[in-house]
């Protein structure tokens, strides 16, 4: 139980840190209408999705690079611990990305006229979300954890190829999802940008807490099937 | 105040609770799961003890 403690414990810091940059940078993840971080003049206050939307994206990016370095650790090694990583990173990953879909276009709505416009950001995301739907859904497949996770790793590392897809995809071909950053991009206010780097840093913690959390919980669920075999085959140590 | 620059307002009220919610519901869902897998193997270690009934 002590574990379980710890990561409250760490949940609860971070949180608490989540407030302490929100109170200096202008409460951007919590109400996001602090006066430091201006209100851009042509969108109006629905440009504020921006400071969650782009860290979503960029720490579900960082999630999927996760799982596919994992993914190359368990073939090169076979070991389930690189597996559990993997299948952990790409929940989160999953998780934030849905996060991205769906604020996306409650971004678009009002600016664009348009909920989806099947841009090539947007359509290249909504493959990238899919291609990782379908590594979850594959764990559900076999039965055979080694062959689970040989498959999944495979697929792990294929489906990353679709990560720099997304990102190039404003540039390779025309479309109106915005750039901001990077060369080509309009920029931000340095306020704006003390704000975006705060939400990052805050979408980095959360990912790093759920990580450690998601990956003990996966450990357990390998430990719990260890112990029901080693009864099963009626050879206790 | 401008209220040309609040129209929208609940496109970004929509997006925060989407946000929030999604982060609260995986963590709770991880938390509840992670405890019921801790009791599951403190039993399956009882039954795994020498001596235990079979």
């Amino acid at each position: 139980m002590k574990s379980l403690h710890a990561y409250i414990l760490l949940g609860v810091i971070s949180i608490m840190m989540v407030g302490v940059l929100a109170a200096v940078f202008g409460d951007t993840l919590i109400f996001g209408f602090s006066p430091y971080v201006p209100t851009e003049s042509s969108m109006g206050i629905v440009q504020r999705i921006f400071y969650f939307h782009v860290p979503a994206a960029i720490t579900a990016f960082l999630a999927f690079f996760v799982a596919f370095v994992a993914s190359i650790g368990y073939l090169a090694t076979r070991r389930l611990s690189w597996d559990n990583v993997a299948r952990s990173s790409v929940e989160i990953g999953v998780m934030l990305c849905t996060i991205v879909i769906i604020t996306g276009p409650l971004w678009a709505r009002p600016i664009w006229g348009t909920w989806w416009p099947w841009d090539p950001r947007l359509t290249t995301t909504l493959i990238l979300w899919l291609l990782y739907i379908s590594y979850l859904l594959l764990r559900t497949y076999s039965e055979d954890r080694s062959q689970q996770a040989r498959f999944c790793a495979v697929l792990g590392i294929v489906a990353f190829l679709d990560v720099p897809i997304v990102y190039f995809s404003v540039k390779w071909w025309r479309g109106i999802h915005p750039i901001v950053f990077g060369s080509g991009g309009g920029g931000i206010a340095p306020r704006m940008n003390d704000a975006f780097l705060a939400a990052l840093f805050t979408f980095f913690l959360l990912y790093a807490l759920l990580l450690m959390l998601r990956t003990r919980l996966a450990n357990m669920e390998d430990e719990v099937e260890e112990l029901r075999a080693e009864l099963t085959d009626g050879a206790p140590h | 105040m401008d209220l040309e620059k609040w129209q929208n307002l609940s496109y970004l009220f929509w997006a925060y609770v989407t946000v929030w919610a999604f982060l609260a519901g995986y963590l709770v869902i991880m938390t509840r799961r992670m405890a019921r897998l801790r009791r599951e193997i403190d039993l399956l270690r009882q039954e795994h003890k020498p001596g235990a009934a079979d």
